[in-house]
């Protein structure tokens, strides 16, 4: 047995080597026996190798997994660091914010008187509506810094210098708020009320003529209406609206009897508009009365 | 820890720093030693195998032929540690595995004449070997048990009989009685191929 074990592991020199392959060659138990050995130790390589393949096979399954997550992470590494870097990169400058004709902060002090230049000679104004128009707002009891910015300047019939003059005028006198102070509204108004605080005058009067339908005789639909309309420069309109409106406390009267002057001054009827401001400008409890004795300056 | 385990264990070959760690782990026939070295050859094996045309699910058989001849080769002293790699030898060894196979596989299909002689002895040797290995499994089955797992847990599976008893693997209580078991065995098998061998007359 120890002489296969030699010769099968090659420890045997070449001399025993021949001698032992010689009686193998004429011993037929001993080639049965070579022929066991060999195939025994053939069967326990086999099995190491088995073993090992198995082994091999599952390292490659975990290897390919392990590729996928490395790559997916990578990727995924590589899609935030893109992210990051968009993120990062400076936004086109943005154009600056619409000026809004009549948005600045109402001067607090008296408006000021017009000058010589302007009473001697008139300049026609260009063909633009879009103009900015600077309004004296005048007394703080309506919240100065609670105003929305006043919209565009309302329409006027033709451009001539009766025209230009009471555009003049209207841009010194108007004052205008949306939502007047403690003005409350229920559902049925939010998509008009929206409307309105977007300066979208046209839009919230379509609303409000449609809610008008299912709203016949509601004070606060006539009353938006009647905003509505004064910003269109519809004076006469939005007076038959704010009349219409019933009883109401003291601070939504003095408003709209603001709004009935400038409505009135709108329609061009600039006599009845300086009566009704000179009765505001008269009374020391009116809250626009500092409004009023402004308008009367400059309307006498 | 099993995540962290799953992941650091990306190399097999980390406990085989040098060829010649390797190559002890090949003659003692570690299943480590084993996996490092077909895990090293395997790219250049399946560009063995691509480049003779095989499929490439020839890879995994060729690299097991490979294993085994070359196993075979450092267990009979053929193939000696210079301190050279023994991927390098193995890969050979593989290519030479790959060649064959295609050869194989055109003899199926062409006439015999029409092919040169293309004996390579690891391959003749190999074959003589696995023919040998198919008669012994053929010899032990019809040896039947206890034989069978006596023979097998020693010759084939590699335990000690000293790991057989303790673990109660046969009902051999004593490493001695184990050992005279196997002698009695082993004449029995060694009776059953000769018989075999006349019968067949191999």
């Amino acid at each position: 047995m120890e002489d296969f074990d030699q010769y099968l592991s090659g420890k045997m020199d070449a001399e025993g080597r021949r001698r032992f392959e010689q009686k193998i060659a004429t011993d037929p138990a001993l080639q049965a026996e070579l022929r066991v050995r060999e195939g025994l130790r053939q069967l326990r390589l086999e099995a190491k190798v088995a073993q090992a393949s198995t082994a091999r096979r599952e390292w490659e399954r975990h290897r390919n997994w392990r590729r996928i997550l490395v790559g997916c992470a990578i990727a995924g590494l590589f899609g935030l660091a893109v992210f990051v870097w968009v993120k990062k990169e400076p936004l086109p400058p943005t154009p600056p914010a619409t000026q809004w004709p009549n948005q600045e902060a109402a001067p607090t002090s008296e408006p000021l008187q017009p000058t010589d230049e302007e009473e001697i000679a008139p300049v026609l104004p260009e063909k633009k509506t879009t103009e900015p128009i600077q309004q004296p707002i005048a007394e703080a009891k309506p919240n100065l810094d609670q105003l929305p910015p006043p919209a565009d300047f309302p329409n006027l019939r033709g451009e001539d210098v009766e025209a230009y003059e009471l555009k003049k005028l209207l841009d010194q006198v108007w004052y205008a708020q949306y939502p007047p102070a403690g003005f409350k509204l229920d559902g049925a108004f939010e998509e008009a009320d929206a409307l309105l605080m977007g300066r979208e005058y046209e839009k919230a009067y379509g609303k409000l003529q449609r809610l008008e339908r299912k709203l016949p005789d509601n004070d606060t639909l006539r009353m938006m209406k009647g905003f509505c309309l004064m910003y269109m420069g519809e004076g006469t309109e939005a007076i038959r609206y704010f009349d219409a409106v019933g009883e109401q406390p003291l601070p939504t009267q003095q408003l709209l009897e603001w709004y009935r002057g400038q409505c009135l001054l709108l329609s061009g009827k600039r006599e009845d508009a300086l009566v009704v401001f000179r009765k505001i400008a008269a009374d020391p409890k009116h809250s626009y009365q500092r409004q009023g004795k402004t308008a009367v300056r400059f309307l006498e | 820890m099993r995540i962290l385990d799953w992941f650091t264990s990306g190399n097999p070959c980390k406990q085989f720093d040098s060829n010649e760690r390797l190559f002890e782990g090949l003659r003692k026939l570690e299943t480590a030693a084993i996996l490092c070295l077909q895990a090293k050859a395997l790219p250049s094996v399946k560009k063995a195998v691509a480049g003779h045309g095989l499929p490439d699910e020839k890879a995994d058989e060729i690299l097991n032929s490979a294993t085994l001849v070359f196993l075979q080769k450092i267990e009979c002293g053929a193939y000696q540690f210079q301190g050279y790699s023994p991927l390098t030898y193995f890969i050979e060894i593989a290519k030479r595995q790959a060649l064959m196979a295609t050869r194989s596989a055109k003899k199926a299909m062409q006439p015999l004449e029409n092919l040169p002689e293309t004996a390579d002895p690891d391959h003749v040797d190999l074959l003589r070997r696995q023919d040998a290995a198919d008669t012994v499994r053929l010899l032990l089955d019809q040896l039947g048990q206890p034989c069978n797992d006596v023979i097998r847990l020693y010759h084939i599976d590699g335990y000690s009989d000293e790991e057989v008893v303790n673990q109660r693997l046969t009902k051999y209580s004593t490493p001695d009685s184990l050992k005279m078991k196997r002698s009695d065995c082993m004449k029995k098998l060694v009776q059953l191929a000769q018989q075999w061998k006349t019968s067949t007359n191999i």
